[in-house]
């Protein structure tokens, strides 16, 4: 085989299918040995070449664009946990109790300057609240105790609130048992607690002056 | 943690991570990114030779991708992905730039551009003495069509009927570009060698 015969299979002995001529050959010519040992290098070498990293910029455009584009949702809204649509929360669920509560302080407000000994006639349930009431569904004997002591005209409202807050406690403590780790899971039970203290207090006419 | 398992781990946060920014999540996308943003900018580079350009076409397979990611189904690698998006984004750019990045067929092989014929020279070996750096530099200086092959074979790791499928070419124009291509390389690094060794 002379080199020029080599040359023109060199490419398939490079991919590993080497006939024995051109071995034969290999052995015998020092040039195209070394030919095959630099092309061998260069192909080696190819295959080990640092990354380089892109600057800062990049990814400040990249999420520009994204946002501008409307990709990337707020928390509320992709935030993973919590308002997943497809488990059909929405951020305006959570402005129904406030307003809610809000609505109900200004009730409880009017009728217990009416009738001022009316609400607050037991000793207050545990406001501290309510590891224990919204650890299993959320609503449990203390709330009935609450609605028990809750002025009839008022009750209906309370046990509305109540549902709902429960209900929010419920599905908070499901996201936040699914993601042990989601600061933002736990935030959301958190204040689904203060809100259901909130209700409580209403109801037990601590918060009103 | 082994390297199994730190690979493992990366797997399920990758996993994650593209679930999370299906439903838009902010943190996921960055995620993503963070994860694959060096071996799609170290390959925009490679096809380009120009920080300026990779960049921009780092960001524009970013965004395709982040576009699209809510028809990704698993079916294949997330990287392989990806990183078939990052190839077609830096061709259609150096197509729109004029570049030759189909490799031209033997038939109309341009003379300037093949490689010597070089069975007998006396110069030491290139083996032993081929540097990282010198041998990027070296595929900088190749033409467009070489170094398209040459990056996407010897340092991504396609094969050739990708190749020939990626850039709209024949296997065989493929294998025998990719040859010249390291030919050229080869004479390219020699004389970046006699030039070092002839510079006080």
């Amino acid at each position: 085989m002379t080199c020029t015969e080599f040359q023109q299979v060199l490419p398939d002995l490079l991919e590993g299918q080497a006939g024995g001529e051109s071995t034969a050959h290999l052995q015998s010519c020092h040039a195209c040995a070394e030919l095959v040992a630099d092309l061998r290098a260069i192909c080696d070498e190819a295959q080990h070449l640092p990354l380089a990293e892109p600057s800062d910029r990049v990814w400040a455009n990249i999420q520009r664009t994204l946002e501008a584009e409307g990709l990337v949702r707020t928390p509320m809204q992709a935030g993973g946990i919590l308002f997943q649509p497809s488990r059909q929360w929405s951020p305006f669920k959570w402005l129904a109790p406030i307003s809610a509560v809000l609505a109900l302080a200004a009730g409880v407000f009017v009728y217990s300057n009416r009738r001022p000994t009316q609400v607050a006639v037991n000793p207050p349930v545990s406001a501290s609240l309510p590891q224990s009431q919204a650890g299993n569904s959320g609503a449990d004997l203390d709330d009935e105790q609450l609605l028990a002591q809750v002025a009839p005209p008022m009750r209906a409202a309370y046990a509305d609130n109540l549902k709902s807050v429960n209900s929010f406690i419920r599905d908070a403590q499901q996201d936040l048992e699914q993601n042990p780790d989601d600061e933002e899971a736990r935030h959301f039970l958190m204040d689904a607690y203060e809100q259901k203290e909130t209700l409580y207090d209403l109801a037990m006419n601590r918060s009103v002056p | 943690m082994t390297g199994a398992n730190k690979k493992t781990g990366e797997k399920l946060a990758e996993a994650e991570a593209i679930e999370r920014a299906k439903q838009g999540n902010a943190e996921a996308f960055q995620a993503l990114y963070d994860l694959h943003k060096r071996r799609v900018y170290s390959l925009c580079l490679r096809m380009t030779s120009n920080s300026a350009e990779a960049e921009d076409l780092t960001q524009e397979a970013f965004l395709q991708l982040f576009r699209k990611i809510g028809t990704f189904r698993g079916e294949s690698a997330f990287s392989t992905w990806l990183h078939r998006m990052a190839v077609n984004v830096v061709l259609m750019h150096l197509r729109k730039k004029g570049l030759q990045v189909v490799p031209l067929e033997d038939t109309t092989e341009n003379e300037e551009e093949s490689p010597k014929k070089d069975f007998g020279a006396p110069d030491p070996a290139l083996s032993g003495s081929i540097d990282r750096i010198r041998l990027q530099k070296a595929i900088d200086g190749l033409p467009p069509g070489y170094r398209t092959i040459f990056v996407l074979h010897d340092v991504e790791g396609y094969e050739h009927n990708e190749i020939a499928d990626i850039v709209g070419c024949s296997i065989g124009n493929s294998k025998s570009q990719l040859h010249k291509a390291r030919m050229k390389l080869r004479e390219l690094l020699k004389t970046s060698r006699a030039e070092k060794a002839i510079r006080p």
